[in-house]
């Protein structure tokens, strides 16, 4: 390989060969280690356990053994009702333990992938409760599972102490990250979301009873404002192909290229996902979805330069210190 | 030395190089998945919302059609929304045939684990919308509302049926003509949580009310049509018509 294509395969793997601190990986795992735990606590809490995860005849919704390929878990449970329930419970609490271990940074890798299978066996027992926030956090787990997020801020790191890993992880991270705002972006071809439609997507939404949090005679009222929403909504998931361009261009930065530069001057990085936590927290504020706003921002953080996290904590350890 | 030291010394070598091309082949298959291609099918476009949203592209191609001179209009389809529809379902097919190739080296590893790249995040919002409804009888014959979508109802079931995941399941029955399997099911926790809730119910009524949002300067919003309706007596009562 040579020239441009030749520069720029050798730029790529220097990206992936990388090395750096382990604490921007450890803030997603803890992030996410502990909203998985929250999000399973609550299935408890509101009795949920067995609708959702049961199989039909246990108490459950689901029928996941009428599927042309039942998951392994549900292949395994006992005839008796009573016995499949328990076991259903008891493989929830597992999930539990797995998610709390995961945030600890408790045999993480370990952690990470238990919880992936055994998220991905309670997607198949009911696919309707399988949300796009579920299928997120599953490829994310799949990605912590093989990173060293467990080398800082880890009872793993405990007696190592914080040590250097391969940054490709947390670059994964990002590129899922814009990967879940493109396909959005590019799957908003309904009329609702175009001048055809009179860019109404958001107040649809917004008055649709399952997730509606505001009175609809109001998002009525407010209607201009969220036909600009809707807009600024496009522009920004789209806008997710320069934020990948302007992450590329800060991992190569001593590259030269006036575009480069540029996108490294006006830091495009982090005004793109100042931008994203306002649209976040505006979406929980307009509507229910339940975890999905605090999973993205949980996975903001491995947008943040590594050293960041690492300096950030001694200085808050200082200021302590001092007072 | 080992005699596999030489063949570990070449691959810690190419390592890096192996490591890069891997990583490019996962953001690939990444990026490919995460292309929006709907397996469209004629049950899909038979839905309501959907052959509202058919109608509204039709009616947009058609305006696009007026204003093009004629040798870029030609090629376009016509404007009907069978039309439109036959011409999503042919290239939902063939794209995903392309696709399903593509990314067939790793189809058994994301259904094992369930892993994907399918965003949706309101895709398709419609104007029609499906509210939960569950109504109780009491035991002096008055029918009262136990829980409404969007608008709250007894903390035993307001909690659950408003969350991401049981929401999941109404929320779908809302846009079809027949409710899915689960429906039946939910049904029957729904009446047990409410009479779990409410000694004094003797009976629960759980239905969609679908109903249709105007604009402003549209037309009002008619009557809710109620869907799925369907009931259930306490345990050990005999069944009653429904009010």
């Amino acid at each position: 390989m040579s020239g441009a294509l030749g520069r720029a395969w050798g730029r790529w793997v220097a990206l992936t060969a990388a090395q750096e601190p382990a604490h921007g990986l450890a803030v997603v795992r803890i992030g996410v280690g502990g909203l998985i735990f929250v999000d399973r606590a609550l299935l408890s809490v509101e009795g949920l356990v067995a609708p959702l995860l049961a199989p039909v005849g246990a108490g459950g919704l689901g029928d996941p053994l009428g599927q042309p390929a039942p998951p392994l878990l549900y292949r395994l449970l006992p005839a008796d009702p009573a016995a499949a329930l328990r076991l259903v419970e008891g493989t929830h609490l597992l999930s539990l333990a797995a998610a709390a271990s995961l945030c600890l940074g408790l045999w993480t890798r370990g952690s990470a992938a238990l919880l992936l299978v055994l998220l991905s066996q309670f997607a198949a027992a009911l696919p309707p409760a399988d949300r796009g926030v579920d299928l997120l956090l599953r490829n994310v787990l799949a990605i912590l599972a093989l990173s060293g997020a467990g080398r800082a801020w880890a009872l793993d790191a405990w007696r190592a102490g914080p040590q250097l890993t391969p940054a490709w992880p947390r670059r994964l991270l990002l590129v899922q990250l814009g990967l879940v705002y493109l396909g959005a972006a590019a799957a908003k071809v309904a009329s609702p979301w175009t001048p055809a439609g009179g860019w109404a997507a958001l107040s649809f939404a917004a008055r649709d009873p399952a997730y509606a949090r505001l009175p609809a005679a109001l998002v009525l009222d407010l209607h201009p404002l969220t036909q600009m929403m809707t807009i600024s909504t496009l522009i920004w998931e789209w806008g997710a192909l320069l934020w990948l361009a302007a992450l590329w261009a800060r991992a190569t930065r001593t590259a030269p290229g006036r575009l480069r530069a540029l996108s490294n001057r006006l830091g495009l990085v982090g005004l793109y996902l100042w931008i994203g936590a306002v649209f976040h927290l505006g979406t929980h504020l307009l509507l229910r979805i339940g975890v999905f706003p605090f999973v993205m921002l949980a996975l903001y953080a491995a947008a943040a330069p590594p050293e960041f996290w690492a300096r950030g904590a001694a200085t808050a350890r200082r200021a302590l210190r001092g007072s | 030395m080992s005699r596999w030291a030489p063949a570990r010394a070449a691959l810690a070598r190419r390592w890096p190089a192996l490591r890069a091309a891997l990583l490019l082949g996962v953001v690939a298959q990444a990026a490919l998945d995460a292309v929006p291609l709907p397996r469209i099918t004629e049950g899909q476009l038979a839905e309501a919302s959907l052959r509202a949203e058919l109608r509204a592209q039709a009616q947009a191609l058609a305006a696009l059609r007026a204003r093009l001179p004629a040798p870029l209009a030609e090629p376009l389809p016509t404007p009907a929304p069978a039309a439109v529809g036959a011409l999503l379902i042919s290239l939902s097919h063939k794209c995903n045939i392309v696709r399903d190739l593509a990314l067939a080296p790793t189809a058994p590893l994301r259904r094992a684990l369930g892993l994907g790249q399918s965003w949706g995040l309101f895709a398709l919002p419609s104007p029609e919308v499906g509210r939960l409804v569950v109504r109780g009888l009491r035991e002096d014959g008055v029918w009262v509302d136990v829980f409404r979508a969007g608008e709250g109802g007894a903390p035993a079931l307001a909690g659950p049926l408003a969350g991401r995941r049981l929401r999941g399941v109404w929320d779908e029955a809302g846009d079809r003509a027949r409710p899915w399997p689960s429906w039946a099911r939910l049904v029957d926790w729904i009446a047990a949580q409410a009479f779990a809730a409410d000694p004094a119910l003797i009976e629960v009524e759980v239905r969609i009310d679908r109903e249709r949002l105007h604009l402003p300067g549209g037309p009002a919003t008619g009557a809710a049509r109620p869907l799925h309706r369907a009931h259930r007596r306490r345990p050990l009562l005999p069944p009653t018509g429904a009010p």
